[in-house]
């Protein structure tokens, strides 16, 4: 019997064990793989024991059985095993190395995932911080400027929407409640565009205003806002005036 | 092994992450997280883990579970930092050669739930790394477990160092090897064990330990 040769011609790592799983013979790829221990459970990862006695000891030669193996260089590598008893009630073993990419590309795409989940909630963070800054800018957009004699002067600024209004209107009523303010100029100089909704809001300011007992003045009204405000006017005792100057002036609020 | 255990395992190995989020989801509606925690994701992944040691499944297959799980766990995790600030905070971490992750991540997001700060450090961390970070941060307390049971005693050097850090952290042991063995009390003097996520839960909010009586085998 010439059976060491056998094996060592084999193209992968081969084994012959007895029925203790010794290691009886092994080809040289086994040997350069894993080395010459003499308990083919040695070879193997602990977590990979158990496995392995149970499957190989049974009289099932069904394959391939997953196990860890631990190579000479003492790293981990996964590979099947493939295992046949013969009639001398020896044990004969073919280990096929598995290429260890597939769980590479897997360990990738989770991290991409993981990137892609941060950035989502990045993203979510990034707008409650806009939405929060969008609600600052609504407000400082009214600021109540008290020009004395009992006047308030209103510059608005950006589009005049709805949400707007609803947001600087609370200010506005109590800056002239405490005040207690005759007159408010709203200025619409640094108004762009006006919202059919927004107009409607502004109209409801005005009814405020006069049941509070004040006047309100527009003022730099532009040609496109002349369109959308006229109905405004409609029994509200607004008053338009072309231009803040003008009416400082008339009041004798300039120096 | 209960059925939504066993369903949510096949949903996870057959890679349907969406399925297995419509059922998370739905159950949570009944149910609190430490429940979906403790009776029906770690019930699947242990099942998982005893299909590979029936050669039933293959190693690719228990990485695309875990993919899918960990997923499933990020979305139902806390995103919002939650009203109750403890100032407390925790380290988690499993040491090196542990490359379960699953249970750090529920721990964790447990941790997070109950108003803790959480540094999640994450599987297979050196020794070295992990004692630098702590003396870095100084967490209250340090969180650390082990799946397979041949890891128990890295496990419980890892443990050693911690505790005899200057700061002195509380340090928790869980995980499934150590939810399976048998601690003597002089073994595991000064550490807090854990064996399952309630008794975690449990020391959280009492600062109590759990009651485990040691000679009994839950293996």
């Amino acid at each position: 019997m010439t059976s060491v040769s056998h094996l060592d011609e084999w193209p992968l790592p081969a084994f012959k064990l007895n029925s203790k799983l010794a290691i009886m013979e092994r080809s040289e790829e086994a040997k350069k793989l894993v080395g010459d221990r003499v308990f083919f459970l040695e070879l193997l990862d602990e977590g990979s024991r158990k496995k392995a006695r149970e499957f190989l000891s049974g009289n099932q030669s069904a394959g391939p059985l997953e196990l860890n193996f631990i190579s000479l260089a003492d790293e981990l590598f996964l590979g099947d095993v493939y295992s046949k008893w013969d009639s001398d009630s020896n044990l004969n073993i073919v280990l096929v190395p598995k290429d260890n990419r597939l769980l590479e590309i897997t360990s990738q795409l989770l991290s991409l995932r993981t990137r892609l989940q941060e950035t989502d909630y990045d993203l979510l963070l990034e707008k409650e911080r806009t939405e929060d800054l969008l609600e600052q800018v609504r407000k400082l957009s009214a600021p109540c400027i008290d020009l004395g004699k009992k006047h308030i002067l209103i510059p608005l600024f950006g589009d005049l929407d709805p949400r707007k209004i609803e947001v600087i209107r609370f200010q506005i009523l109590n800056q002239v409640y405490e005040t207690g303010a005759e007159t408010v100029i709203m200025d619409l100089t640094a108004m762009d565009q006006l919202e059919q909704d927004g107009v409607d809001y502004l109209k409801s300011l005005m009814q405020t205003f006069k049941v509070m007992g004040i006047q309100g003045i527009m003022t730099g009204m532009k040609p496109q806002h002349a369109k959308q405000l006229h109905h405004l006017e409609l029994g509200l005792g607004l008053y338009f005036v072309s231009s803040l100057q003008t009416v400082l002036a008339s009041r004798k609020l300039l120096l | 092994m209960n059925k939504k255990s066993q369903e949510l395992s096949d949903l996870f190995l057959a890679g349907d992450e969406k399925q297995a989020l419509d059922l998370v989801q739905t159950y949570l509606e009944n149910h609190t997280k430490n429940e979906l925690y403790q009776l029906v994701l770690t019930p699947a992944m242990y099942r998982i883990g005893e299909l590979w040691e029936k050669n039933i499944i293959t190693v690719a297959d228990e990485h695309l579970a875990t993919a899918i799980c960990d997923f499933v766990v990020s979305v139902t995790d806390v995103r919002r930092p939650v009203k109750n600030i403890s100032e407390k905070k925790v380290m988690v971490l499993g040491p090196e050669g542990e490359d379960h992750y699953i249970g750090l991540k529920m721990v964790a997001s447990l941790f997070k739930e109950n108003g803790w700060e959480v540094q999640y450090l994450g599987p297979n961390l050196p020794l070295d790394a992990a004692i630098d970070s702590a003396n870095r941060w100084k967490p209250d307390v340090i969180a650390l477990s082990a799946a397979l049971a041949y890891r128990l005693p890295v496990l419980k050097k890892y443990a050693q160092s911690f505790i005899e850090l200057d700061f002195k952290p509380s340090v928790i042991l869980g995980g499934r090897a150590v939810a399976m063995a048998n601690w003597s009390a002089s073994e595991s003097e000064g550490m807090i064990i854990v064996k399952e996520l309630d008794q975690l839960k449990e020391w959280i909010h009492t600062g109590k330990e759990p009651d485990n009586d040691f000679s009994i085998s839950f293996g």
